[in-house]
């Protein structure tokens, strides 16, 4: 994670240098290297060995034959689902969602971080810290349970509220009105405050010695974070940012999943949700894998592009 | 150099955990299976507590290698054989908590040697029937949905069955004679039996279950409209005198005007129903016919699809309607039975449908009746036909879809499951998993029919489900829900069930005789729907009940009449125009097949 240097080409013996000495240290640092083995381990676990399923998409899968062992179908499920009037529906809603979230949800965190890094008081800092990190420990089933609760139309405190306010109960939850704005907020309530952690120990990092020198020139503190914190902290945020891009064909599954109803199907049914729908409840295994893969191309698409973006605009980039 | 160790020590536990999860994990079963042996040896049998257990009949026998039953059946002994049987069926099943040491298996694992553990599931039934047959992770038997058809949980099992998953039974089933009356016609239908039981190469992999194998023992589900007692009496209305759906709404509507209030003193829902909206169609039965087929033969001679009927739109638009005037439970379509449940428990809806008996469970949980006896759910109606002719349970000669029992290619002992199913399934082993143990739980009345005893009947009607629990962690009333093939207990026993002679509530009886089942006699045209030319990929998305719901479930929640009625006609249009208008095609099928014989019924 940090930014691209241009430099000019290697000689074959700096190169050959620079490997012997990547060795070396490897050796020095052995037990660092030894922390990192789980996850590699369960990166080729869980992430690589797993694509070999992909093939599946290719494939008219059989029970008894298996993924391998099943006859290829060619490209008859890209083309089925790309013909499909849901490959319409479901794209456009999710990536819908995603810029929804990408413009109101993304930033949310980072303005979070720049407040926090303005409190002076710890223990007022601590608290609001530990409070916005606790909903990221809740699961969505729980979320959305205390949701249908809170917004019930039979005895939920939003509707009694109303009620004694003289005004209709309404059932929130199916309102298709009120689908985005539950999205976006739940949301915003689950992550910011885990998502900041990461804006925080990037402040952290920012140069002190830039906020003295800033202070000197007469900045106040707004014009310190917009001078100093901001473009400190801005390659975190591209990287952020490039990672969310990758994302933006994968609005949040079981967040959407389970605020589904008949209500608001139209806009509630994205390619994550259509994909566990097909693959497990129907059963059609490779339909499934070869939406997930015109998902995953795209969302690689996605990567490329802003990565390319972001490296030749403001010199992050991931690769 | 401790901390490093540690370090490599933590590394290389973690490694290992990630690891583990790629295991087949086959190691559980020896371990469960010796120490429920273990317990075995100390827990005493119930023959020898209770003398009265069936095997001690006069003319029970066993000669070591078969046990021969009261009835002189013989059944060949197996030596401990413990099989695993998923019921898949989305909500659990409530099992004895010890379910090898229990006093039923273990008199079960006397006579035959062989001793069935359930296991529920809480998740979609089609779902779960994938992941098992996709991952080969299978039990030894499993009971699931099988309504008929290619879709939903019918379409995966002929599938696993047609792909290799699943033991083919057809020349095993007539070996075991209580069950060998599975197939036989009147038991199902004929249509069953061709279309969904009989496989292209002539295997069968299916054993229906849960169909009566006598007229007397036809299940009366006694489905209705049900509503607190004490709202017709407030608002003036014989609830007996609503027989149209249009009348119901008018009920409800002066229920929604009065201001009733559930047991809390909270406002009330006026109609709900349990879970995923089941059955909200009852509300609108009165748009239907008299009918056992979704076809019905036009003026022209052409067979017409009700979905594609006007009668079909009035219909959705009635429930538009319930919805709107805030009549229908807007949360019902996605809530749980137990959320259901505790709506009707609490007195909240003032109407329910569905099963009367579930209602009336319902209330049960939470004791209504006891603090609220004016509340007690009466029927309403019930409804008519809309031809005005009195509702009945229509039923076919023979079940045309049922719970069926399979067997997965992974069952260790196929032998010893048919075995454990023929005994369960003899009147010796029925009465034995249903009433118990002769003195104890039940005993002969002057019929020789078995009765629970005077004790446990009387607790009963005060208390059903603690009784319940109580014979379910000895093995019985239990298990012949869902294993039961061809029943018979009214023609053996004089009654359907345990406890249903002397203890069914009495408003149950009632509805019951007011909802009787009619056997409509005749073929069902939907029968000949599979000799359509690629009938199974048509059958797929035409019949398609999820995405019927998708489109009448978000017209329910239109803002007026019209986009209701748009949502709806969008979804006929879908009907007559999707795969280049093959609707249109099926129903010429259908029309030119229709006078094939001269027994087809719609």
């Amino acid at each position: 994670m940090a930014g691209k240097t241009a430099g000019a080409a290697l000689s074959p013996e700096q190169k050959a240098y620079n490997r012997k000495r990547l060795w070396v240290e490897i050796r020095k640092h052995w037990l660092l290297y030894v922390f990192l083995l789980p996850c590699l381990v369960s990166l080729i676990v869980f992430a690589y060995v797993p694509m070999g399923g992909i093939v599946l998409a290719f494939k008219n899968y059989r029970f008894d034959l298996g993924i391998y062992g099943s006859e290829w179908a060619g490209f008859k499920h890209f083309k089925s689902f790309l013909t499909s009037p849901e490959f319409w529906t479901t794209t456009r809603n999710t990536v819908v969602i995603s810029i929804m979230k990408i413009i109101i949800c993304f930033p949310a965190p980072i303005i979070l971080a720049l407040l926090l890094n303005e409190v002076r008081a710890k223990k007022f800092k601590s608290v609001v810290q530990t409070v916005s990190y606790l909903p990221n420990f809740v699961s969505w089933a729980v979320v959305v349970t205390l949701l249908t609760a809170l917004f019930s139309p039979y005895g939920g405190i939003y509707n009694d509220i109303r009620k004694a306010m003289g005004l209709d109960p309404i059932f929130v939850l199916g309102e298709k009105g009120a689908f985005y704005p539950l999205v976006i907020l739940t949301d915003i309530w689950k992550n910011v405050g885990w998502s900041s952690i990461v804006y925080l120990s990037a402040i952290t990092g920012v140069d002190q010695g830039l906020y003295e020198a800033a202070a000197i020139d007469g900045a106040n503190r707004w014009q310190s974070t917009w001078h100093v914190t901001i473009p400190g902290i801005s390659t975190t945020i591209g990287i952020m940012f490039i990672m969310r891009m990758g994302g933006i064909l994968g609005a949040d599954m079981d967040q959407l999943l389970l605020l589904q109803q008949p209500a608001n199907m139209q806009l509630s049914q994205v390619l994550d949700t259509y994909i566990l729908q097909t693959g497990l409840r129907y059963g059609k295994f490779e339909y499934a894998t070869a939406i997930n893969l015109i998902r995953s191309i795209i969302s690689l698409g996605f990567v490329v592009i802003t990565n390319h973006l972001t490296t030749k605009y403001t010199e992050v980039g991931l690769f | 150099m401790k901390k490093k160790a540690m370090a490599l020590l933590l590394s290389a536990a973690m490694v290992a955990s990630v690891l583990t999860g790629c295991g087949s994990g086959d190691g559980g079963d020896s371990s469960q299976s010796s120490g429920s042996q273990g317990g075995q040896e100390e827990s005493g049998t119930p023959a020898a507590d209770d003398g009265g257990s069936a095997d001690e009949g006069q003319t029970a026998a066993d000669d070591g290698e078969y046990y021969t039953d009261e009835d002189g059946n013989k059944y060949k002994k197996f030596d401990d054989v413990q099989l695993k049987m998923l019921i898949c069926w989305n909500g659990g099943f409530k099992t004895a908590s010890d379910q090898y040491n229990n006093d039923v298996a273990t008199a079960i694992r006397e006579k035959i040697g062989v001793t069935v553990e359930f296991e529920g599931i809480n998740m979609s039934e089609t779902e779960k029937l994938n992941q098992m047959f996709a991952t080969g992770d299978m039990p030894d038997m499993i009971n699931a949905p099988y309504w008929g058809g290619s879709a939903g949980e019918t379409g995966v099992i002929k599938k696993a069955g047609n792909e290799g998953r699943l033991i083919d039974i057809k020349d095993l089933v007539p070996n075991y004679p209580n069950i060998a009356d599975a197939y036989d016609i009147g038991v199902i239908s004929t249509k069953y039996l061709e279309n969904d039981i009989e496989t292209e190469s002539g295997a069968r992999y299916v054993l229906p279950t849960e169909v009566a194998g006598s007229k007397e023992d036809i299940a009366l589900w006694a489905y209705g409209v049900f509503v607190r007692g004490d709202v017709p009496e407030a608002l003036g209305i014989d609830e007996k005198s609503i027989k149209t759906s249009e009348d119901l709404l008018d009920f409800m509507k002066k229920a929604r005007d009065y201001g009733f209030k559930d047991i809390n003193g909270n406002d009330c829902i006026v109609a709900t129903t349990y879970h995923n909206g089941w059955s909200y169609n009852d509300y609108g039965a009165s748009f239907d016919q008299k009918k056992l087929t979704n076809y019905s033969l036009g003026e022209d001679g052409k067979v017409i699809y009700d979905k594609l009927s006007e009668n079909y739109v009035n219909k959705q638009l009635f429930f538009w309607e319930m919805v709107h005037e805030g009549i229908l439970d807007k949360e019902c379509f996605t809530q749980t039975d137990d959320r259901g449940k505790e709506k009707v428990g609490n007195g909240t809806a003032l109407f329910s449908c569905a099963q009367y008996g579930v209602t009336l469970d319902a209330t049960k949980m939470t004791g209504l009746y006891d603090a609220h006896p004016e509340m007690r759910y009466i029927p309403v109606g019930p409804l008519t036909y809309q031809d005005g002719s009195p509702m009945v349970q229509v039923e076919s000669e023979g079940r045309s879809g049922s719970p069926a029992i399979i067997f997965p290619t992974t069952c260790t002992d196929i032998d010893a499951a048919l075995t454990w199913l023929d005994y369960v399934n003899s009147k010796e082993g029925t009465k034995l998993i249903c009433y118990g143990f002769e003195g104890d739980t039940y005993e002969l009345n002057d019929q020789g029919q078995p009765r629970m005893t005077a004790e446990l009947t009387e607790r009963y009607a005060a208390n059903q489900e603690e009784v319940n629990e109580e014979l379910r962690e000895r093995g019985i009333k239990y298990m012949a829900g869902r294993t039961y093939v061809a029943k018979k207990n009214n023609l053996w026993f004089g009654e359907p069930g345990p406890f249903e002679a002397d203890a069914l509530d009495p408003y149950l009886v009632e509805y019951r005789e007011m909802r009787p089942a009619e056997i409509l006699p005749g073929y069902a045209i939907d029968a000949l729907a599979p000799g359509f030319e690629g009938y199974e990929e048509f059958s797929q998305w035409a019949f398609d009940s999820e995405k019927e719901n998708e489109y009448v479930q978000r017209a329910f929640f239109a803002d007026t009449e019209e986009e209701a009625r748009s949502i709806i006609e969008d979804y006929q249009e879908y009907l007559r125009t999707n795969d280049g208008g093959k609707m249109q095609e099926f129903l010429d099928y259908m029309t030119s097949v229709s006078t094939s014989r001269d027994d087809i019924v719609y």
